[in-house]
């Protein structure tokens, strides 16, 4: 079973995020929700999901620094970023630290599709 | 650039912020008519949320709506029945709008800025004189969206309050 772990500290945009995976034709995969880059650290080492979908903009620990801490562990699963925040130099800056896609709010259930079906596949 | 000297009108442009959020309402409820900008209109009973990009340029972005709007947001993205929606639910609604139209602001500023964590409040947020602002109308319900540039960023703390009502 496939696992997709969502962490957003919204919880209306991880209910979005949920629904727009579903509307993309990942119906049959496992969700897991995180509130902060810290929840998600944990919710990792105990679901290990096969990708990680976060916001940025976040309390406790960033998206950005929750990449850079699993990273550090060499933790090299695909993680994509799920923002408002969407510039040229925060795509950089995503890509640098090691996100496979960055995937910009507002968006579309095919755009998470786009995103999400090369590291799926 | 300073925030004083940053034409926002040119950089940003009201149709912009319009654009921002019709494309915010289509993403959420696809095949509805979008928001359109209409003359400045301002909510019943408002709430609101605001959010602070600094850095390169510093200023608030501020969003308003009526309490009964952000009301019926709440119900539809959360799938609740009619009435069931809580305080926090509202709360949570009015941050990730003003989250987002502040990100998609943000990526149009130039320098490097950074973007608060967003300040929703259970009662009206009024923005700050002078900047841009456009309101949207909808579906019936006037939705207002501001920039106003800050020349003095930390003097500020604005708590998120309780309910009005």
């Amino acid at each position: 079973m496939t696992t997709i772990l969502v962490v957003d500290d919204s919880r209306v945009m991880r209910q979005i995020v949920t629904r727009a995976l579903r509307q993309a034709g990942y119906d049959h995969v496992d969700i897991v929700e995180a509130e902060d880059g810290l929840d998600g650290m944990s919710k990792v080492v105990q679901c290990e999901p096969d990708v990680v979908l976060s916001d940025w903009n976040m309390p406790q620990m960033s998206g950005l620094e929750f990449l850079q801490a699993l990273r550090s562990r060499g933790d090299g699963r695909p993680f994509g970023f799920v923002t408002s925040e969407s510039s040229e130099p925060m795509r950089e800056a995503a890509t640098q630290a090691g996100a496979s896609f960055l995937i910009g709010k507002p968006f579309s259930p095919e755009d998470v599709q786009a995103a999400l079906d090369p590291v799926l596949s | 650039m300073s925030a004083a000297t940053l034409d926002l009108e040119d950089v940003v442009g009201a149709a912009t912020l319009v654009d921002i959020v019709a494309d915010l309402a289509e993403s959420l409820f696809p095949g509805e008519p979008r928001p359109v900008a209409v003359p400045h209109r301002d909510p019943q009973e408002p709430v609101g949320a605001r959010i602070r990009i600094t850095g390169g340029w510093d200023g608030v972005v501020v969003l308003r709506m009526s309490w009964t709007f952000a009301e019926q947001l709440a119900h539809r993205l959360f799938l609740l029945p009619d009435g069931t929606a809580v305080d926090a639910d509202l709360l949570d609604v009015l941050g990730e709008v003003v989250n987002i139209v502040g990100g998609n602001v943000k990526a149009l500023l130039p320098g490097d800025n950074q973007l608060s964590l967003p300040h929703p409040r259970l009662a009206d947020v009024v923005p700050p004189a002078g900047g841009l602002h456009a309101t949207v109308l909808w579906g019936v319900e006037p939705v207002q969206i501001s920039i106003t540039p800050d020349p003095a960023p930390e003097a500020h703390h604005h708590p998120v309050e309780g309910p009005h009502r």
